[in-house]
């Protein structure tokens, strides 16, 4: 009997333990940074808009937080709302603004949170924020960025705690969920020469772009069904279906480079339909990146596994109105 | 009354009440036929000319852009309160829960199409700057108001 209780505290010990430390969160040092590095406000600007911060991070229009618009996507001031399965997201500040914007931090502080999806104060970012993505880019891209943010109006947008469900609330649960899904390098990644084509496509797609947070499934815990990449999933808000942009016949196998270039450039269908939803704040923002990056895009995209994507559940007819 | 003429009534009676429940029936319908039957093949001839894949003709621009602009006064109509929540309509519920909003960007397209229209007029360049413009009204209204259901 005394047996069976000391094994059972000893369990409950080690499973404890292991889970504090699985959930902990793992800050980069200052040393991954390169020394001297003045951040290129070109390329911070092409990656701020390739990533789309403001689509997030800028005011929802009119006030409304749920509002697809935000006032200005160059005014970090935060507010909108992300309803989703888990509860209620609220957008922070990242304006420069010193006292509820991120003006104060420091380049390490930046560079984990991007990389890292870890705060200031060594808490967890809930993954609402593609940190799951964004951590593909090399450090001195994550510096150009907020070199180019760095330039941009602070404001005095005030943050709202989010409003989320039991379990979920626990931020240290993260620590689980990164444990599970984030699959992060112990290093950061560094800048290497000039890419392919491809490979700049690939970046772009996978990294600041965060294509696959919409375009690919997830579980019931949230993370990414990488077996069904970019293949379409129920849209986040849970009205709607985002698209398959795998080269399947249900998604882009009928469609040129060109055709997916001139989509991302001018939000137009190959058939003249025009897009909606969210793609249409994410479109504007990539017709602002140069021309030949909205190729590369569109070229990795039809190198792609073709992907059937999951199936849409039939919508009843509602006999309320 | 002979029988003649009280069949000719009975008869011109329900082909009355017939068209009438017709055009009443199936507002989805109606809005889907407008779009795709008038927005769609019009967006298609004037965005060739824009994007210079169709010879531009300023005639036809015209035209194409004119016939846009007349659309949003009839589909707007086409939202009576018993059409929210169809299965089949790509409508999202935004559209009754906001519908000022909702008529201010029916208007934008009006604005702009006529826009398009008057510019066709000023040859081929400013034809397109106005058509990027008019299809922003497009984006603009399909971003808030409509769900896309196929691919």
């Amino acid at each position: 009997m005394r047996k069976v209780f000391l094994i059972s505290i000893l369990a409950t010990i080690l499973v404890a333990g292991a889970g504090y430390f699985m959930s902990m969160p793992a800050s980069l040092p200052a040393s991954v940074l390169p020394q001297d590095y003045r951040g290129d406000t070109v390329n911070g600007k092409t990656l701020f808009y390739a990533g789309g911060c403001g689509s997030c991070h800028g005011s929802p229009k009119g006030g409304k937080c749920d509002h697809p618009r935000v006032e200005n996507k160059e005014i970090l001031a935060g507010g909108r709302c992300l309803k989703t399965a888990f509860g209620t997201f609220f957008v922070p500040n990242i304006s420069p603004d010193k006292e509820n914007g991120i003006g104060r931090w420091s380049k390490i502080d930046f560079a984990n949170a991007m990389l890292r999806g870890v705060s200031p104060r060594g808490q967890h970012y809930f993954p609402a924020f593609p940190y799951t993505s964004y951590h593909l880019m090399p450090i001195e891209d994550v510096l150009d960025l907020k070199a180019f943010m760095n330039t941009l109006a602070p404001s005095k947008g005030r943050n709202k705690p989010h409003e989320l469900d039991f379990p979920y609330s626990m931020r240290r649960m993260v620590g689980l969920w990164k444990w599970l899904y984030f699959d992060h390098k112990t290093a950061a990644h560094r800048k290497t020469g000039s890419a392919s084509q491809l490979a700049r496509g690939r970046y772009l797609v996978e990294g600041p772009a965060h294509c696959g947070e919409c375009h690919t499934p997830r579980d019931k815990l949230g993370g990414l069904r990488r077996d069904l990449a970019y293949s379409g999933a129920p849209a986040p808000g849970g009205e709607g279906w985002i698209p398959n942009i795998t080269p399947h016949k249900t998604g882009l196998r009928s469609w040129t480079e060109s055709q997916i270039a001139d989509l991302l450039a001018t939000g137009l269908t190959p058939d003249f339909d025009s897009i909606g939803g969210e793609m249409v704040s994410v479109q504007e923002n990539l017709a602002k990146i140069s021309a030949s990056d909205r190729a590369a895009i569109a070229h990795y995209l039809k190198t792609l596994k073709p992907i059937q994507g999951l199936k849409r559940p039939k919508k009843k007819k509602s006999s309320a109105k | 009354m002979s029988f003649n003429r009280l069949m000719t009534m009975l008869i011109c009676s329900l082909v009355y009440t017939g068209l009438i429940t017709q055009a009443a029936a199936d507002p989805v319908e109606d809005r889907r036929a407008l779009m795709k039957k008038t927005v769609l093949p019009n967006t298609k001839l004037s965005g060739g000319m824009a994007q210079g894949k169709i010879p531009f003709d300023a005639a036809k621009a015209e035209a194409a852009a004119r016939a846009i602009a007349n659309v949003p006064k009839k589909f707007v109509k086409l939202f009576p309160e018993d059409s929210a929540g169809d299965p089949e309509s790509e409508a999202k519920d935004t559209v009754w829960s906001d519908m000022k909003g909702f008529l201010a960007a029916a208007d934008k397209l009006t604005v702009s199409a006529t826009a398009a229209a008057d510019a066709a007029a000023k040859g081929p360049e400013a034809f397109k700057g106005a058509f990027v413009k008019m299809t922003q009204s497009c984006k603009g209204c399909h971003e808030v108001y409509r769900l896309k259901k196929e691919q």
